[in-house]
């Protein structure tokens, strides 16, 4: 039987993940330069997350063998995030319009279709505090069964699709009156519920790893009172 | 730099005076006189509440306000559930978030824009300001040897920072369109929580220990600082340091 000599443990097991999350973070940071929303879609950064995935799936195999359920579920966890990460990058669908509020535009700018079902603008309003600052952007939205509303932090969700308010932007019409559109962002995102399961599985796993480390440390922090 | 001359500026000044005073005083004064700024800065976060009519947390000076409780609140956990005194620590920290809180950032009041206005506002500024507190004490007791207090600190600290990171997350999706954009602040907060996880994986040698723990600090003061004021790293979290 071979066994790994304690120098040997070290190197391959904490030195090899120590070095690997520095690394991540080190290319993490290289990427927090404006204007480079790359990360996902260059052949390099996706070998970098394979070889993360299977680092994470060999570990918590590893911790489930040894009984280590904690190291397991946090290994588990992280190995979701990113398995809905490149779900996201893989398979996410998104698209903007921008539907004017005003009987001058013409009928496209007013409606639009997604998967056979006519959408159109039925207002849009700017609610404001009193000294003029904006409040809240909502965006009222016909479909077949009603209107339904959007706001910034309300999206509304939809066969699959969800609506979200973004921006909006302001024209001039023709008797100088300004012309407001409202901006939409629509999105199908199968990655989601991958990334949330694993953000559940890491955040449950750190608390438990907090209440042991209590546990575990309680009767030495009163011996050492004593 | 300037000197806030207002009812709540007063009260910042004095929370900058008693941790500077605590740092001195010998022990049994000390922990008395830390503790004053429990309801000092309880009192602070009520007057700015009341004057901007939303929970302060929109940008640097009303999140910073809550370290000072904060810290005090551990304090008390020390000292009563552990008879452990660690006022002094605690109050070096207190001078060091007190210091720009009082005299560098500004106090100008502002209304909520509508991307903050969300029932995850709240916890997420929250839990990230309690694992700040709790990392930055991790960080001081371990350099003062007192490595199990130190641990848990970190660990909580870790908790608190995997939760805070989740539920903004969780957030971008609702109020973004995106769970994630590469936004700078993500990232530096994504490299920030690396460093504590690689904390965990390294944590049997003092000299690992001190180090990450240390640098996790420089990645929590270059987020809430420099990416949150500077214009290079324009991003969706750039209403922060308004």
């Amino acid at each position: 039987m071979r066994y790994l000599t304690p120098w040997r443990s070290r190197l391959c097991f904490r030195t090899c993940a120590t070095l690997l999350l520095l690394g991540l973070s080190a290319l993490a940071i290289l990427f927090a330069f404006p204007g480079t929303h790359t990360f996902l879609k260059t052949p390099l950064t996706n070998g970098i997350l394979l070889l993360l995935l299977g680092v994470l799936l060999f570990t918590t195999g590893r911790a489930l063998i040894n009984r280590r359920w904690l190291s397991a579920l946090f290994h588990c966890g992280a190995g979701l995030v990113i398995i809905g990460g490149g779900i996201t990058a893989g398979y996410a669908k998104d698209g903007q319009v921008l539907l004017t509020d005003s009987t001058y535009a013409p009928p496209e700018y007013r409606q639009f279709l997604l998967e056979g079902e006519r959408i159109a603008l039925h207002s849009f309003d700017i609610l404001t505090y009193d000294n003029g600052m904006p409040k809240q952007y909502v965006s009222r939205l016909v479909f077949p069964d009603g209107v339904h509303e959007i706001s910034v932090n309300a999206p509304l969700r939809r066969k699959g699709w969800t609506f979200y308010q973004m921006s909006y932007q302001t024209q001039e019409g023709p008797y100088g009156e300004p012309i407001f559109s409202t901006v939409l962002t629509l999105r199908k995102d199968p990655g989601v519920g991958f990334t949330f399961c694993g953000y559940g599985t890491l955040v449950l796993a750190a608390i438990l790893l907090a209440i042991r480390e209590t546990c575990r440390l309680r009767p030495s922090a009163k011996e050492s009172i004593a | 730099m300037t000197l806030k001359t207002d009812c709540l500026g007063w009260l910042l000044n004095a929370e900058v005076l008693l941790s500077a005073l605590t740092l001195w005083l010998p022990k049994p004064k000390r922990l008395w006189v830390w503790l004053t700024l429990l309801p000092l800065s309880a009192t602070t976060i009520i007057l700015r509440w009341t004057a901007v009519q939303h929970p302060p947390m929109r940008n640097l000076f009303e999140a910073f306000m809550w370290l000072p409780l904060l810290l005090v609140c551990m304090t008390l956990v020390s000292a009563l559930r552990d008879k452990h005194d660690t006022s002094r620590l605690d109050a070096a920290l207190g001078v060091i978030i007190a210091f720009p809180l009082a005299f560098v950032f500004s106090a100008a009041e502002g209304q909520l824009p509508p991307v903050l206005q969300s029932p995850l506002f709240v916890p997420h500024v929250l839990g990230y300001m309690i694992a700040y507190v709790l990392l930055a004490r991790s960080f001081i007791l371990e350099c003062f040897h007192q490595p199990d207090a130190s641990r848990e600190n970190a660990a909580w600290g870790f908790a608190f920072i995997s939760l805070a990171l989740a539920l903004g997350s969780i957030w971008g999706n609702e109020a973004w369109g995106a769970y994630w954009q590469w936004d700078p602040k993500e990232q530096w907060s994504l490299a920030t929580w690396l460093i504590y996880a690689a904390y965990f994986h390294l944590q049997h040698k003092r000299r690992w220990r001190v180090t990450l723990l240390g640098v996790g600090v420089l990645f929590i003061l270059l987020t809430v600082t420099w990416i949150n004021l500077s214009k290079l790293f324009s991003g969706m979290h750039s209403y922060a340091g308004a």
